[in-house]
C-alpha cells in the first residue's frame, strides 16, 4: 500500500515536471505574431496618421505604435528592400527630402509590382513601428487593395 | 510641427555655412549580439534613419526600437516590455560628430578607419560615447560602419534576476548604412 503510494507521487512529480518543460519549450519558440492575419485595430489615411505623429508624438505613439494600422493613400514610389518591396507615401518634403509613410511589404505576401504603380489609390495593412521624425513605419504589410 | 531634439540637429545642419554635403539613407541596419554561455542573442533593424554632413561631420542616427527583429518571439516580447521599455522609449538616436570628416572629405581615400563622437541615447538616457568606425566612398553614395559595445546597466536597463546569466553584461552593437547623396 505505501510503495502503491510512492509511486503515484513520484510519477505525478514526473508528469509534472514533464508538463512544465513542455510549456517552457512552448513558450521559448511560440510564433512571431501573424500581423498579416490580424484585424486592423485602426483604419486611417496615411495623410491623416502622418498628421497626428507630426503634431502630437507621444499621443500618435500611444494610438497607433505597436498597432495593426489598415492605411490609405496615393502611392508615390516603390523602394526594394532585400527580399521585399517598400510603398512610399509623400506627405510633404521635408529638410531633407520626401516625408510621409513607409510600408514594408512581409516577404511572403510581396504584390506583383503591376498593381504597385505610382498614383495607384492603395489600402495596406501593417504593423506601425511608430515615427522617425521623418515617415511612419509599417511592417510585415499586406496589400488589401 | 513639433520640434524635437533630432529635428534641431537636422536644422542645424542645414544651416552650416558653405555647401553642406548631405548623405542619407532610410534604410540602414543596426544589428547587436548577445552571447552567454547559456545562449546567444542577436536582433536587426533595416529600418534605420542615419544621415551625414560630410562638410561639418556631423551624423544623426533614429532608430525606432519596435523595429528590431529577434529569431525568437519570446525575446522580442522581452525586449520591448521589459528590457528597453519600447512604448515608452519608443525611439533611440545618436548625434554627434566624424573627427576626421575634411580628410576623408577632400582626400577622398577609399576606405577611412574614423572617430566618433557623441551623444547616444537609449531608454530614455543619454550618454557620451567615443567609438571607432569606417567610412568608404562607393559610386553611389558612402559606406559607413561601426562596432562598439553598449552595457544595458549604463542606460538603465534592468535586466531580471531569472535571465541575468542569459544576457551579456555588454552588447555588442554592428551598425552599416549605405547613405546616398541628397
Amino acid at each position: 500500500m505505501m510503495l502503491k503510494s510512492r509511486r503515484f507521487w513520484v510519477i505525478l512529480i514526473l508528469v509534472g515536471a514533464a508538463a512544465a518543460l513542455l510549456v517552457a519549450y512552448l513558450m521559448y519558440n511560440k510564433p512571431h505574431p501573424d500581423y498579416t492575419a490580424m484585424k486592423a485595430e485602426f483604419q486611417v489615411s496615411v495623410a491623416e496618421l502622418y498628421a497626428d505623429y507630426v503634431q502630437d508624438l507621444n499621443s500618435a505613439n500611444e494610438r497607433y505604435t505597436g498597432k495593426v494600422l489598415e492605411v490609405e493613400g496615393e502611392l508615390h514610389s516603390v523602394e526594394p528592400l532585400d527580399s521585399t518591396l517598400v510603398a512610399v507615401f509623400v506627405l510633404e518634403e521635408g529638410m531633407f527630402g520626401d516625408q510621409g509613410v513607409r510600408c514594408t511589404f512581409h516577404p511572403a505576401h510581396v504584390p506583383d509590382e503591376s498593381l504597385l504603380q505610382p498614383g495607384n489609390l492603395l489600402a495596406i495593412k501593417g504593423y506601425c513601428t511608430g515615427f522617425n521624425e521623418v515617415d511612419v513605419i509599417l511592417e510585415k504589410c499586406i496589400l488589401i487593395q | 510641427m513639433k520640434a524635437t531634439i533630432i529635428t534641431f540637429v537636422l536644422a542645424a545642419m542645414l544651416a552650416l555655412p558653405g555647401q553642406a554635403q548631405r548623405y542619407l539613407t532610410k534604410n540602414g541596419n543596426i544589428s547587436f549580439f548577445s552571447e552567454t554561455p547559456i545562449e546567444n542573442i542577436e536582433a536587426h533593424n533595416k529600418q534605420v534613419n542615419a544621415a551625414l554632413d560630410i562638410t561639418s561631420g556631423k551624423m544623426v542616427f533614429k532608430v525606432l526600437m519596435k523595429s528590431f527583429e529577434f529569431e525568437k518571439a519570446l525575446m522580442q516580447e522581452h525586449f520591448n516590455e521589459n528590457y528597453v521599455e519600447s512604448d515608452k522609449y519608443p525611439s533611440a538616436t545618436f548625434d554627434g560628430l566624424i573627427k576626421e570628416i575634411d580628410v576623408f572629405g577632400k582626400e577622398k581615400p577609399e576606405t577611412m578607419e574614423v572617430s566618433i563622437e557623441g551623444k547616444l541615447t537609449i531608454h530614455g538616457v543619454t550618454r557620451e560615447i567615443s567609438e571607432k568606425g569606417s567610412l568608404q566612398w562607393k559610386e553611389d553614395g558612402i559606406k559607413g560602419d561601426a562596432r562598439f559595445m553598449v552595457a544595458p546597466a549604463d542606460y538603465d536597463i534592468k535586466i531580471p534576476n531569472a535571465v541575468m546569466n542569459n544576457i551579456a553584461k555588454e552588447i555588442e552593437v554592428v551598425v552599416d548604412v549605405d547613405l546616398k547623396q541628397f
